[in-house]
């Protein structure tokens, strides 16, 4: 072994977008990964470990895809910069090329590039099976001994190549940085030198199968008519599965809950901390945790179309009518990940070169509607529409959904139509970019990537409801003065029927919470809102989602054998004085609405100073989304009422 | 030899990239293994007439026709794809 390495091996990946180097990483580190708080995002350097041999552990980082390095965009700035760091110092570090075999020509001179930057380097020829395919032959060998670093042939979907792979990093170790190190001087200066370094190695069938049939399946899936509808098709799809198909394991998990809670309630003793684990923190974890099964296909579908490749076609197919709003074809990237989750999906605007589109594009995606949302959206369209109501023989209550969404995504182009006018920018746009060869789905890749987002959701979002639900239900047990000690003993000294629940009412009205609803209430009637809905907007100001656990909290004090669901309780919630229904259709909708519009989400704000690099935009954001929130509400309701 | 810009040439059509006008341009083109003396073919146009896919050797790149516009080409070359 090397005397002069201290510490461990760190391998860095680096290669085109779409060459293959997150499979690669994932096929090395299996969960291994350390991901940041909203992992999955190309545009960010991921960081893993594995076990290479003889118990050596290596650490691995992925950088987000370049092409050169003179960057153009902010995710190949990240590379870029990160490759210059550890230029001059550091003597562990390995640089592993991942490059598309496919376009070789073009990889030979990148790895001469970075080859220049005297850091070992192996270079690996990735996606062996589409070059077969297409009767491709590499002299592996000439092409080592010209370059001077090795070069493993890889197809990293199956893992074919990876054990070659460790064998060069194990050659490596042992025998010293020196035999990697590109010391024979460039001879690769222009695109025109690699190409006759490519000729003279490579021989290939010109009509390759796999080009061809990506030729093919294009004239299809960027048809005029065919193109369009099969887009809209999988849209179709993906609606459906997320909600029609999920709700079978969702009843599970609801009953679960419901269970689960029950039997808690029973065995801790009774009293102040059996209220708050029960009532707070349990239904407030399973108002959220209900929701993964839909969470996880819709990354699942975003996943998916952005591995076979589509997801680049729908960004080609949606250039000229984006470009109509101020934005771009990739914009469409940001937006489609926007119905996920806007965190990932704003950092992810960076693949957008033009700064007045990736602005345009960060200001617009909160106003689609994120899987956040589907909670609020779900409880509030069972709350108003009977299940069993047809449309033409469609369910109304998906219609309703559906709207909600196309609602979004309108709000969204109109705003980047009016913000292209305010925001000035002297920069060029284009649409130059790469459409890869279709693929199959690489499974285990985006099963990873699924998992990996599902479980940062749930972190995040479950630290913020539990304690967001320990602060409610602090708040809505205690009051000022002795008012809840009155209440409690007016109801002790007689005997009502419908008691306990009336008593719970009263209660929660001359809590801490209650005064902060009543607070807000005059502002928030125009809408519909009462107090107790005024309560769930502030405790949801941080999380939309909360709005549903704050639901369930609010609606569970008081019903000791905590039997029925929160939509029941909502659906019976009456005015004590008037005993008007509370729920309307009015206000039902003009909650949807408002839901729809306000940003409440404290991940999306800070997401956004991150990537603008200042308060002002996320201000101006916060403002314009909250005034469309009430104003909309505002008109909506009166409407209705 | 006839000359002409990219963004006048007929689907299927092989040209050849003669010269970039806009630097920003070429240096995005270069990035994705065009550039000039290399030999291109329209592939297909997106649904709303623009952008355009080109394919180059085995891979296909995407551009607007407002940046065509700014690609001079050779058309009839005596190479083929």
């Amino acid at each position: 072994m090397n005397s002069a390495r201290k510490g461990g091996l760190k391998i860095v990946l680096v290669g085109n977008p779409n060459s293959g180097k997150t499979s690669l990483f994932n096929n090395l580190t299996g969960l291994r990964q350390q991901v940041g708080n909203f992992p999955g995002v190309t545009v960010e350097k991921k960081q893993g470990k594995f076990i290479l041999d003889e118990n050596e552990e290596v650490e691995i980082t992925d950088l987000p895809g370049l092409y050169s390095l003179h960057p153009k965009s902010e995710d190949e700035e990240v590379s870029v910069n990160y490759l210059e760091s550890i230029k001059n110092k550091g003597q562990n570090d390995l640089i592993v090329l991942v490059a598309d075999t496919m376009s070789l020509k073009r990889n030979i001179l990148l790895a001469t590039q970075i080859a220049a930057l005297g850091k070992p380097m192996i270079m690996v020829l990735n996606m062996m099976d589409l070059a077969q395919k297409n009767q491709m032959k590499i002299d592996l060998e000439g092409l080592r001994n010209e370059l001077g670093f090795p070069i493993v042939s890889m197809n990293a979907r199956i893992g074919k190549g990876i054990d070659q792979l460790k064998t060069e990093i194990m050659h490596f170790l042992h025998d010293g940085t020196q035999s990697l190190i590109f010391n024979k001087g460039p001879k690769v200066n222009n695109i025109d030198d690699a190409k006759a370094l490519y000729e003279r190695f490579v021989k290939e069938n010109k009509k390759g199968i796999a080009t061809e049939r990506t030729a093919k399946l294009d004239h299809f899936l960027t048809h005029p008519v065919y193109g369009v509808l099969s887009f809209l098709f999988i849209l179709f799809l993906i609606f459906q599965a997320i909600f029609s198909w999920s709700t079978v394991p969702m009843d599970w998990i609801e009953n679960g809950f419901l269970v689960f809670g029950n039997w808690v309630g029973a065995v801790l003793p009774t009293g102040v901390l059996n209220d708050l684990i029960v009532d707070g923190i349990i239904a407030g974890l399973g108002g959220i945790i209900i929701f993964i099964p839909q969470i996880a296909l819709l990354f699942f579908f975003i996943g998916l179309m952005e591995d076979t490749g589509y997801l680049s076609r729908v960004s080609f197919m949606m250039d000229k009518l984006l470009r109509g709003f101020g934005l771009n074809g990739r914009s469409i990237i940001p937006m489609l990940g926007g119905a996920a989750c806007a965190v990932p999906a704003i950092m992810s605007a960076r693949i957008i070169g033009n700064r007045k589109e990736r602005l345009l594009t960060i200001f617009v995606t909160p106003l689609i509607s994120c899987s956040a949302r589907i909670p609020v959206y779900t409880l509030l369209i069972a709350l108003i529409i009977p299940s069993e109501m047809q449309y033409m023989s469609f369910n109304l209550q998906g219609i309703v959904m559906m709207s909600l969404y196309l609602l979004g995504f309108i709000a969204a182009l109109l705003t980047a139509f009016f913000m292209k006018y305010i925001v000035k920018s002297k920069q060029t746009s284009h649409f130059t970019m790469e459409m890869p060869l279709y693929r199959p789905p690489r499974w285990s890749n985006i099963g990873i990537t699924v998992f990996n987002k599902v479980k940062t959701f749930l972190f995040e979002a479950g630290k913020i409801i539990i304690a967001v639900s320990i602060v409610l239900w602090v708040m809505s047990s205690y009051g000022p003065g002795d008012k809840m000690n009155q209440i409690e003993q007016k109801y002790s000294s007689q005997e009502i029927s419908n008691g306990a629940e009336l008593m719970a009412n009263e209660k929660l009205e001359a809590s801490y919470a209650g005064h902060l609803g009543k607070f807000i209430e005059p502002v928030i009637e125009p809408l519909g809102f009462d107090w107790k809905i005024g309560i769930a907007v502030i405790t949801s100001f941080a999380a939309r989602e909360v709005f549903v656990g704050t639901m369930a909290t609010l609606y569970s004090i008081g019903d000791e054998e905590n039997t029925i669901g929160i939509l029941d309780k909502m659906r019976k919630a009456e005015d004590p004085t008037t005993g008007e229904k509370i729920y309307t259709k009015a206000t039902g909708f003009s909650l949807l609405i408002f839901y729809a519009f306000a940003l409440q989400c404290m991940a999306t704000v800070a997401i956004v100073v991150k990537e603008t690099g200042g308060w002002k935009w996320p201000i101006i954001q916060l403002l314009y989304m909250s005034s469309l929130a009430y104003l909309s509400s505002l008109m909506v309701y009166q409407f209705f009422h | 030899m006839d000359y002409s810009t990219l963004d006048q040439i007929k689907k299927g059509e092989v040209v050849l990239i003669e010269q970039i006008q806009s630097e920003d341009l070429a240096i995005q083109l270069q990035h994705l293994g065009c550039v000039p003396g290399v030999s291109i073919r329209l592939e297909r146009k997106a649904p709303l007439g623009d952008p355009l896919i080109f394919r180059l050797d085995q891979s296909f790149i995407s551009v607007r026709l407002s940046d065509a516009r700014n690609i001079q080409v050779q058309r009839n070359p005596k190479v083929a794809l």
